[in-house]
């Protein structure tokens, strides 16, 4: 036995916690340099110079370099890609094209395909290197490395050789016509850096030149530091080729919670924010001083019916999924959830384009809601109200199991109001929801072992992405639909070259899975963007998948 | 009592074999670690079967299992799954943001609800002790996600009227500050708010534990000698009934100590501390097994580490207490 000694001892412990505590507090992070203006009106004369606070709601924890599978998150891109590593194109608000590092449109031929891209004689590297036609070509052999854990490399693997033709001019020669062909190359990769370096590794933590650690981009601004759990800094591109940018820095503080961010904004801690669509936010639009915009987004939140042998058997009839759809008032459903944050969201009429692209033609609006018509359907194939309000078809009453994620407000919310509506026409919906990890995995999502399930595809100003959803067997395809002729369509549309015909047979399949009904659409998450109108000026949301840095360089702020 | 630990030490180990077998076989069994990736638009099958091999998904469980032991073990719990970034740098920058918060947060609540607890005790039943009363009560009942809330809103509406910035709704630094003293002043502005929240639950329940046990210590007989020998007040109650009551207030904060750096969850969340409690969250969402498996064997570590240290300071408090 041995007695350990009292007072001494208790004393010993707590000067020990407070001790800790102290040097931990003194030894965290200290953050970084320039100065951050207050409040202050704005007079509209462009001001140089400041460091703008955005608040960001994802942090890329796993790694920076967003071209890997493991780290594409949204967030990444806007935070990094669009203000620091510029492409051959990029997306306008408007969801068209434009140039971006190259001069002019890319020359293409068809028989064979090939793309001949002219770089913008004054494009450089922000430690002053030009880009040059060695950037491109590069780019294309990481794409390709099968060491590299790239998330995607759709369209790249279809180029057969490349061909510097001078510094400033590169062709590609593909192996067959590959349409999407304006996403490539977005971004170009620095060679002068990245030669010889682990892709997989080499932009864990920065976006920079690894022999020197300084940040490394051709945007407006470069990379500068980055803070697990913190924040994520870029400075002014000492180099940068075009107009602007205003500002010195921008900081990007990582804020998890939206509640927390709202806070933020109203106490100047953060410049602006681009939360999600959460209903909390609503209340900015009345705070003095605070600018709220949205627009409808690229994310599409949609409810898929399992034909497949795992859902119900009732869901294969044809009618029995236009009852659904016809006993869903999805405009109800989104003046519901968006009448004061997004007056306007429009419903989603189209799993092929969105509303805000030209080709946009609202082929499923001719579910528009009639509960006497899906009853009508119901009853005209046989089947028989029972007591308890649902009908009973074929000896099997008409309750699905509706699947979606756990712990969303809105889909909790969503799936409610159906509830409610298809319960009127004698449907029954039985919520199934579960953790993300479980109801996308093998076992729910990939596995087809659903009824009905409602999620969001994250779209992409072209549509080629929805080739793989749609098509008979295709590698996304979880609803089990198929149909030859849909098919057909799509993969022509993979090399059909002409943008009018290949919109016309993105808006045919569309028109065949509208009649199918496979899905049924329902609207496009708005984009939010907020922020204090009296400091921060020039700053507008692109809603075509590049962020609210789109345009970073046009940013300023009042000092 | 070096006997004793090492005993305890040994104990622990099949413990934190279990728990981790279990863990790594439920987490594996409930969802595809590669669900999220798979629904990449155009997503690279060539990577996600380079995924499947790099991690043995493909092998049975066990051999799984197998492959986290000797990574653990060997390699400090290895690397993620889809970045096969290393597990142990940001597993460590998480625990250090909690042991900030959570060192700070039960300090003060430690000291006031001494304070409050004892004075409780000895004014049974005097405005202060209802008032302390109801305020436990109001402790308790508050959940934290809300009070944290408020506390946001509270300090944004001061800075919004008077211009003053008292605290700072969530993270853990300004951006700009630099200097030792201005960084440690921000991060105290940065940390009240989450000290508070923690310290308000906290208070609330250890103070009425002290109340308790300081009223049995207060009423027993060697308390009353005591007084009849004619100490003051103060040294009957500092010396002799405090060290006395201590002993199952002690076991009450040593193991909230353990259990806090699993990671204080809402709290982190809502003010946006990375610390392990975000850590854990951000690896579930992932389904990211391996740093899940990580952040439950340190704070299993921890829970283990914190009971023993509770029964060393019953030594502490108690001469009496024997270590067999």
């Amino acid at each position: 036995m041995r007695s350990l000694g009292a007072r001494r001892g208790i004393l010993s412990v707590c000067a020990l916690f407070l001790a800790v505590a102290l040097l931990a507090a003194a030894c965290g992070g200290g953050g970084t340099s320039g100065g951050g203006g207050g409040g202050g009106g704005g007079g509209q004369q462009v001001q140089n110079g400041g460091t703008l606070v955005f608040g960001a709601e994802q942090e890329p924890s796993e790694g920076l370099n967003f071209l890997l599978v493991c780290c594409t998150l949204a967030w990444s891109v806007w935070m990094l890609e669009s203000p620091t590593l510029y492409g051959a194109y990029h997306h306008l608000p408007d969801f068209s094209y434009e140039p971006q590092l190259i001069d002019g449109e890319a020359k293409v031929t068809q028989n064979p395909f090939t793309i001949t891209y002219h770089i913008k004689p004054q494009a450089k590297w922000s430690d002053g290197q030009p880009v040059t036609s060695k950037d491109f070509i590069f780019t294309w052999k990481t794409f390709v490395n099968p060491k590299w854990q790239m998330a995607s490399r759709a369209g790249y693997d279809q180029i057969k050789s490349a061909q510097a033709i001078d510094d400033k001019t590169v062709k590609f020669i593909f192996s067959k016509p590959f349409a999407d062909w304006k996403d490539l190359f977005e971004p170009v990769l620095p060679e002068h850096v990245l030669n010889g370096q682990n892709f997989n590794k080499v932009w864990q933590n920065c976006i920079c030149d690894p022999k020197t650690g300084k940040g490394i981009g051709d945007g407006p601004f470069v990379f500068q530091s980055y803070q697990k759990g913190n924040q994520l800094t870029l400075v002014k591109n000492p180099n940068w080729w075009g107009s602007g940018p205003h500002l010195d820095k921008i900081v990007w503080k990582f804020t998890t919670d939206t509640n927390t961010e709202i806070q933020q904004l109203r106490g100047h801690e953060v410049d602006a924010i681009y939360p999600q669509p959460q209903l909390e936010l609503k209340q900015l639009q009345s705070e003095p001083g605070i600018k709220l915009t949205t627009k409808a987004g690229t994310t599409y939140e949609h409810i898929d019916l399992q034909q497949g042998p795992k859902g119900n058997p009732l869901l294969k009839n044809l009618w029995m999924r236009q009852a659904i759809a016809y006993g869903i008032d999805r405009q109800a459903i989104v003046n519901q959830l968006f009448k004061d944050l997004s007056p306007g969201l429009p419903v989603l009429n189209n799993v092929m384009y969105l509303t805000n692209q030209p080709e946009y033609q609202p082929h499923f609006n001719i579910y528009k809601h009639d509960p006497k018509k899906a009853e009508q359907l119901l009853q005209s194939h046989g089947c028989k109200k029972g007591s308890d309000g649902i009908y009973v078809c074929n000896g099997q009453r008409a309750s699905f199991r509706f699947v979606s994620t756990s712990g969303n407000e809105l889909r909790e919310l969503t799936f409610e109001i159906i509830q409610q509506q298809l319960k009127q026409v004698g449907i029954e919906v039985k919520n199934d929801f579960g953790d993300p990890a479980v109801v996308f995995g093998n076992k729910v999502l990939v596995a087809g072992n659903y009824d009905l399930f409602m999620f969001a595809w994250v779209g992409n100003p072209d549509p080629s992405g929805n080739v793989e959803i749609w098509k008979c067997k295709g590698s996304q395809n979880f609803t089990g639909w198929c149909n030859p002729k849909a098919t057909k369509l799509l993969d022509a549309s993979q090399s059909e070259l002409n943008p009018q015909k290949r919109a016309q047979e993105f808006n045919e399949a569309d028109q065949i899975a509208a009649q199918d009904l496979p899905t049924i659409p329902l609207y496009q998450k708005p984009d939010v963007l907020a922020y204090n109108a009296d400091k921060v000026h020039g700053m507008t949301d692109n809603p075509a998948a590049d962020g609210p840095a789109w345009d970073a360089q046009n940013w300023w702020i009042s000092r | 009592m070096g006997t004793y630990i090492l005993r305890r030490v040994l104990y622990s180990i099949p413990v934190l074999i279990a728990a981790s077998m279990l863990i790594f076989f439920f987490v594996s069994a409930v969802g595809d670690p590669l669900a999220q990736v798979r629904a990449i638009p155009k997503v690279s099958q060539e990577t996600i079967h380079h995924i499947i091999v790099r991690k043995h998904l493909d092998k049975p469980l066990i051999v799984q299992y197998g492959y986290w032991v000797e990574n653990a073990v060997l390699h400090r719990f290895g690397t993620t799954l889809l970045g096969d970034n290393p597990i142990w740098p940001d597993l460590r920058l998480a625990l250090s943001n909690t042991l900030q918060l959570v060192i700070v947060s039960e300090v003060v609540a430690v000291i006031f609800a001494i304070l409050v607890g004892v004075y409780s005790a000895v004014r049974q039943y005097s405005a202060f002790d209802y008032a302390a009363t109801t305020f436990s009560f109001v402790g308790f009942s508050t959940p934290v996600f809300w009070l944290a809330l408020i506390l946001q809103v509270l300090v944004t509406n001061i800075f919004l009227a008077y211009g003053i910035r008292i605290f700072y709704t969530s993270g853990f630094s300004t951006p700009g500050v630099t200097g030792l003293l201005p960084s440690i002043l921000d991060r105290l502005q940065h940390l009240a708010l989450p000290v508070i929240t923690l310290a308000f639950v906290s208070i609330a329940q250890y103070s009425r534990y002290l109340r308790a046990s300081m009223l049995e210590v207060i009423n027993s007989d060697y308390v009353r000698t005591a007084r009849a020998k004619g100490l003051l007040t103060r040294q009957v109650v500092m010396k002799h009934a405090l060290r006395n009551a201590l002993i199952p207030f002690a076991t009450v904060v040593a193991l909230d100590f353990g259990a806090y750096f699993g990671g204080v969850i809402v709290t982190e969340s809502v003010f946006s501390i990375p610390g392990m409690g975000l850590y854990f969250i951000r690896a579930l969402n992932a389904a990211d097994l391996y740093p899940i498996m990580a952040w439950l064997i340190v704070t299993a570590v921890m829970v283990i580490l914190f009971n023993l240290i509770a029964d060393i300071l019953y030594g502490i408090l108690d001469p009496r207490i024997r270590y067999d």
